[in-house]
């Protein structure tokens, strides 16, 4: 290749040489890494993540270690802070408390009415994406297909906490808010070909 | 997600360890995350960051070499494999402003409206930044790509601007 050859059709090769750099490469044991790491943050599983690339980095950072003692802090303070109303042994009435955080049983059953509206328009999507998104492997397919997984494993992780504590308004809240991203992706999915175009 | 932070920082291992951070940097701080944003993109700046602190510490801890076979996949010695070379190269070389918008529309495909709610800038600053990067490789390219077959076997990424 001449610098001459170059210069005829520098933006289109720049562009065809640079899809190029997109690469692709399993690793299956990224997720799992990080599905565990952050089950040890909330302090819910006995399961030790495997770590020790980035503990290795770090072994005797004093940052690290102060961060450290942080995040177990923030945990305890967290996990108190769910566990209290459950302790509490004369709570008052659920629709009585002035708390914006805790849902009333009507909110509850109103969400999940919402709840299972989207379930129902995802399976549907779901259904017609499907095809695409398995065979598909342009850039865009595949950047949409991992970020389709994000979004299940972080909907996995928000019904694992939902289930512990139904009335958590913001856990709901933020359900219903990576339902609708999981949507949204399906949708581009959807309309990837006619972006293309 | 994993081939951003390849490209951003030149290797697997970093790669892969950034985009985990970045995944624990998001879950932690979910409490702040704001709605009127995409989960998506708001994921993508804290992994943007992520990788823009690996390359910090590389330069606070000395150049880290990247082994080309690292790099490439076997199926990437074809025709295109000295440009791949010397782009790799003239990216690394690039402002990390530049080379983001750069890996994200082009390697990556994202539009630029994406990329603006990314990194945060209005969609005419990716349009110019796009169009600054691309003159800049261009002429990095023209200077290097007639001698592709120089000997080098490692490239460096210092993440710092050139």
């Amino acid at each position: 290749m001449t610098n001459q050859g170059f210069d005829q059709h520098d933006d289109e090769q720049i562009s065809r040489v640079a899809r190029s750099l997109h690469r692709e490469w399993d690793t299956p044991d990224l997720w799992p890494r990080i599905a565990a790491q952050m089950r040890e943050d909330e302090g819910s599983t006995p399961v030790k993540p495997d770590t020790t690339r980035l503990r290795w980095r770090y072994p005797s950072s004093p940052i690290w270690r102060l961060a450290a003692a942080a995040a177990v802090l923030l945990t305890l303070g967290s996990v108190t802070w769910l566990a209290w109303p459950r302790v509490d042994t004369t709570p008052p009435p659920r629709a009585a408390v002035d708390d914006d955080r805790l849902l009333t049983d009507e909110a509850v059953a109103e969400i999940e009415r919402a709840e299972a509206q989207y379930v129902r328009a995802i399976d549907e999507l779901t259904r017609l994406t499907k095809p695409k998104l398995e065979t598909a492997d342009s850039p865009l397919i595949v950047s949409l297909r991992e970020r389709l997984m994000t979004i299940d494993t972080a909907i996995d992780e928000y019904q694992m906490e939902i289930d512990r504590n139904r009335f958590n308004a913001h856990l709901r809240q933020q359900l219903l808010w990576i339902y609708q991203e999981k949507r949204r992706t399906l949708e581009q999915v959807q309309e990837s070909d006619r972006n293309a175009l | 997600m994993k081939s951003v932070a390849l490209n951003m920082l030149g290797n697997r291992s970093d790669a892969e360890d950034a985009v985990q951070e970045a995944f624990l940097r998001a879950y932690r701080s979910r409490s702040t995350f704001r709605q009127d944003a995409s989960l998506w993109t708001w994921v993508y700046r804290i992994l943007l960051n992520t990788c823009r602190d690996f390359g910090r510490r590389r330069v606070s801890h000395g150049e880290t070499p990247l082994d080309i076979e690292d790099g490439f996949e076997p199926q990437a010695r074809d025709d295109d494999h000295p440009l791949r070379l010397a782009l790799m190269r003239a990216l690394d070389e690039l402002a990390p402003i530049y080379r983001e918008v750069f890996i994200l529309c082009e390697v990556e495909g994202h539009t630029h409206r994406e990329v603006a709610d990314i990194l945060d800038i209005p969609e005419g600053t990716s349009k110019g930044r796009l169009f600054e990067a691309r003159q800049k490789l261009k002429a990095r390219l023209r200077g290097t790509v007639a001698t592709e077959h120089q000997p080098s076997h490692t490239l460096r990424r210092t993440g710092v601007e050139s």
